[in-house]
C-alpha cells in the first residue's frame, strides 16, 4: 500500500481542495507504474478512435444547438422535453443507484463483500453525473445562465432547484470520498463515515428531487405524482447495479488485477443475483405502473400508456424497454446455468439498454396526451421524434462517460479496497471467497 | 346604467388602479354568449406582441360535436390563465416566473434559463419557447421572385435597420417598461402576460380592446365595484380544467347558444303547464 497517514487538519484542507486534487492526482505519489503501463495495441486504439469519432459527432451536436438554438432539437411546445432529459436521467440516476445500491453498502454499513466495487463505483457516479451534466446542459434553451441564475435566484419552492443543490453537494461528496481512498492509506474513520454517510443520503434526496420534478407536474398523471420519485428511485439502483456489473466484468476479462480482487462469486452470485432480483422488482413497478393506467377512467391517461405500449414507440417500451432490458436479464440471472461471467455481463449490459429505453417511456410518456385541444396544437396524441441532433449529443454524453472512464482507469487504481477500521485481513478474505463469508 | 362604453369604463377602472400596490388582483372574463369566434383577439395580439409562427398567446379550442344536422359547436377563446396558484411559478428554479404586477404570473427574460419545466408543469398548453431568434427569415438573401422582388435582406437593408439597437422583430410596444423585452430571443420561454406594458400605459389588454363584441371584460378582483365583479355577480363563473386546482383568473361566463328547440317533448317538468 502507498500514501500517508493524515491528521484531521490535513483531511479537512483536502476535502476543501477535494476536485482539484482528483484532477492532480497524477502528478502525486502514487502506486507507481500506472501511467507506465499504458495498454496497447490494436484493441486499446480502435477503443481510443471509437471514443474521438463519438466525441466528434458528440461536439458537432452541442455546438450547432449553441449557435442555432433549441430549434436544432426535436421538441414541440407540447412535448418540450425528449431524448436529452430522459437521457440525463438515466445517467444522474445511474450514478445514484451505484451509491445507493452498491458503494454505500461497503462504506456506510461496512458489507465488506462489496469493498472491491467501491472505488470503481465512486469512479462511475463521479463520471455518470458528468455526462448527464454535459447533456442536460446541452439542451437548455441558455445553458451558460444556468448556474448563475440558480444562485442569483433560487426558487426554493421548486423540484429542480434542490435538485441541483443537492446533485452538487452528492458530486462534492463524491470527489472527497474517492480522495479519500486513492490519496490516504489511512483517513480518519470520522471524516470518511461523514463523507460516505453524505454520498448516500444526498442521492437518495436528489433522486426523489429528480422524480418530484415530473411527479409534482399534476397534469401530467403519466408520471403517478409521488410515485415517480419512488419508481425513478428503484429503477435508479437497478440501472446503477447493471452499470457497475457491466464494468467490472468486462474489466475483470482485460485486467488481471481485477481478477484478483473480484471473484467469479462476487459477479456471478452476488452481483448477479441482486440484478435478477432488481430486474424482477422493476418489471413489477413497471407493470403495475401501465396496468393503472390502461384501466384508467381518467382518458388522457389512459391514452398515454396506450400510446406509449402499443403506438410507434411501443417497440422502444415494451421490446426494448421490458422485454430485452426486463424479461430476458430477469430469466438469465433466474436460471442457474446461465449465471455465469458471461451471462452476467450479457444480462447488465441488457439492463442497461433496457432502463435507457425506459427513461425515454417515462419522460415522453407524460407529455403525449395532448392537454388541450387547442387549434395550435396537434390533439388527442402530441408526436414527438428526436432529431439527429439530439442523438449527436446523447451521443456526445455517452462518448464523455468513455473517455473519462478510459482515463480514470490508467491514473487510478479503480482497484484498491476502501479501508475500514477494523483488521484489513478481513477484506482480503471476505473478496477470496465472494463474500460467502458474511452470507 | 353608465353611458360610457364598456372599454371606456374599464379603462378608467385601471387608471384608479395601484398596479404596483398588493392589493390589485387583475383577472378577465370571456362572455361566451357574446362572443362569436371573430378571433379578432388573436389576430390584436399577434400583432401587438410581434408574435411569430406557431406562437399564439391568444388562440381557441373549437369542439364540434355530433353528425349533421345534430350538430353542437363550441368556442372558447384561450389565453394564459394567470392562475392564483400558477404551477409554472412554482416549478422554476430561477424565478423568471413570477407573481408580480397586478397579481399576474410574469416572465422575465432575463432569468430564464430554458428549462421548459413550465412548459411541463402548465395544463394549459399556454407557454411557448423561443427556439430560435425571431423571424429569421429577415435574414434570407433570396428573392421571392429572382430579378422580380427584393430579398428580405435588401428589404431590411434598404429601410435602415438597426440591427444592434433595433432588429426588423423589435417591438416598441414591449419596451414600455422593464417588465418585457422588446427584442424576444432565442432559448426562453414566453407567455401572455395580459399586455402589462400596455397596463402600465392605463391601455387596456389588447384582446380586450380588439374584441367587438365586448366579450372580455377586465379589472379587478380585489375592487368590489368593478366591471368583473358586477358580471361575476350576475352569472355562474367556469374556468378551465378546475380539478387542477390553479385557480385561474381567466373565468369564462354563460355558454354560446345559438338556438332553442321546442319545449313541448316529453313529459312536462315541475312547474311546466301541462
Amino acid at each position: 500500500m502507498h500514501g500517508v497517514r493524515a491528521t484531521p487538519d490535513e483531511m479537512y484542507e483536502c476535502l476543501f481542495n477535494c476536485f482539484w486534487v482528483v484532477a492532480m492526482s497524477q502528478s502525486t505519489e502514487r502506486s507507481p507504474g500506472l501511467l507506465d503501463d499504458l495498454p496497447s495495441g490494436k484493441r486499446f486504439y480502435s477503443w481510443l478512435v471509437f471514443i474521438a469519432v463519438g466525441l466528434l459527432i458528440g461536439a458537432y451536436g452541442v455546438l450547432i444547438t449553441l449557435l442555432e438554438g433549441t430549434t436544432t432539437l426535436g421538441l414541440t411546445d407540447q412535448v418540450p422535453w425528449g431524448i436529452l432529459i430522459s437521457t440525463y436521467v438515466f445517467f444522474a440516476l445511474l450514478s445514484t443507484g451505484i451509491c445507493i445500491g452498491i458503494t454505500s453498502l461497503s462504506s456506510v454499513f461496512g458489507m465488506e463483500k462489496y469493498d472491491p466495487l467501491v472505488k470503481r463505483g465512486i469512479f462511475l457516479s463521479l463520471i455518470t453525473l458528468a455526462a448527464g451534466g454535459l447533456v442536460i446542459m446541452a439542451g437548455l434553451g441558455q445553458p451558460f445562465r444556468a448556474i448563475p441564475q440558480m444562485l442569483l435566484s433560487p426558487n426554493p419552492a421548486a423540484p429542480m432547484w434542490w435538485m441541483i443543490v443537492l446533485y452538487s453537494i452528492y458530486g462534492g461528496a463524491l470527489a472527497a470520498e474517492f480522495v479519500l481512498i486513492d490519496q490516504f492509506d489511512d483517513p480518519p474513520e470520522k471524516v470518511s463515515k461523514t463523507v460516505a454517510v453524505v454520498a448516500l443520503i444526498a442521492p437518495i434526496l436528489a433522486g426523489a428531487m429528480l422524480g418530484a420534478i415530473f411527479g409534482t407536474a399534476e397534469a401530467r398523471p403519466y408520471y403517478g405524482g409521488m410515485f415517480a420519485s419512488v419508481f425513478l428511485l428503484v429503477t435508479a439502483v437497478a440501472s446503477g447495479v447493471a452499470l457497475i456489473t457491466a464494468v467490472t466484468a468486462l474489466e475483470r476479462k482485460f485486467s488481471t488485477k481485477t481478477r484478483a480482487v473480484v471473484s467469479e462469486e462476487l459477479l456471478t452470485q452476488t452481483l448477479g443475483k441482486y440484478l435478477g432480483v432488481m430486474a424482477a422488482v422493476v418489471l413489477l413497478l413497471t407493470g403495475l405502473r401501465h396496468v393503472y393506467g390502461l384501466v384508467a377512467t381518467n382518458e388522457a391517461l389512459a391514452l398515454a400508456h396506450q400510446e406509449m405500449l402499443f403506438g410507434g414507440t411501443g417497440v422502444v417500451s415494451v421490446g426494448v424497454g421490458i422485454v430485452l432490458g426486463l424479461l430476458v436479464p430477469l430469466a438469465l440471472m433466474a436460471y442457474p446455468k446461465t449465471r455465469t461471467v458471461n451471462g452476467v455481463l450479457a444480462a447488465s449490459a441488457l439492463v442497461l439498454v433496457g432502463m435507457f429505453a425506459s427513461r425515454f417511456e417515462f419522460v415522453v410518456g407524460g407529455q403525449v396526451a395532448a392537454l388541450t385541444a387547442d387549434n395550435f396544437h396537434e390533439f388527442p396524441v402530441a408526436s414527438y421524434v428526436p432529431s439527429a441532433t439530439e442523438f449527436a449529443i446523447v451521443i456526445a454524453g455517452i462518448a464523455l462517460f468513455a473517455l473519462l472512464y478510459t482515463a480514470g482507469r490508467e491514473l487510478f487504481d479503480l482497484d484498491q479496497l476502501p479501508h475500514h477500521e477494523e483488521d484489513e485481513m478481513t477484506h482480503t478474505d471476505a473478496v477470496t471467497d465472494g463474500g460467502q463469508a458474511d452470507e | 346604467m353608465s353611458s360610457e362604453s364598456l372599454d371606456a369604463q374599464m379603462a378608467a377602472e385601471l387608471e384608479e388602479s395601484d398596479l404596483e400596490g398588493e392589493g390589485v388582483n387583475l383577472s378577465m372574463i370571456i362572455d361566451l354568449q357574446r362572443c362569436t369566434g371573430c378571433a379578432a383577439c388573436n389576430m390584436g395580439c399577434a400583432s401587438e406582441n410581434n408574435l411569430q409562427e406557431g406562437m399564439a398567446y391568444s388562440s381557441r379550442i373549437i369542439k364540434t360535436e355530433g353528425q349533421f344536422p345534430n350538430v353542437s359547436y363550441e368556442y372558447t377563446p384561450t389565453l394564459c390563465n394567470q392562475c392564483e396558484d400558477a404551477p409554472c411559478a412554482e416549478g422554476c428554479p430561477t424565478k423568471a416566473l413570477y407573481k408580480g404586477t397586478g397579481n399576474i404570473t410574469m416572465h422575465d427574460h432575463e432569468k430564464c434559463i430554458g428549462c421548459k419545466a413550465c412548459m411541463v408543469n402548465c395544463p394549459y398548453d399556454e407557454i411557448y419557447l423561443n427556439k430560435e431568434d425571431p423571424h429569421p427569415t429577415w435574414e434570407v438573401e433570396e428573392a421571392a421572385i429572382e430579378n422580380g422582388t427584393a430579398t428580405p435582406k435588401e428589404v431590411k437593408e434598404r429601410a435602415g435597420v438597426d440591427m444592434d439597437n433595433a432588429p426588423a422583430y423589435y417591438n416598441p410596444n414591449r419596451e414600455a417598461s422593464d417588465t418585457e423585452h422588446p427584442t424576444r430571443y432565442k432559448g426562453v420561454v414566453e407567455k401572455c402576460n395580459f399586455c402589462v406594458h400596455r397596463l402600465e400605459e392605463n391601455e387596456l389588454p389588447r384582446c380586450v380592446e380588439e374584441c367587438p363584441c365586448e366579450a372580455r371584460i377586465f379589472g379587478d378582483l380585489n375592487d368590489p365595484d368593478s366591471k368583473v365583479n358586477e358580471i361575476l355577480g350576475q352569472y355562474n363563473e367556469d374556468v378551465l380544467k378546475e380539478d387542477e386546482g390553479t385557480e385561474p383568473k381567466v373565468k369564462y361566463v354563460r355558454d354560446y347558444n345559438g338556438g332553442s328547440y321546442e319545449a313541448d317533448y316529453g313529459e312536462p317538468g315541475l312547474g311546466e303547464s301541462q
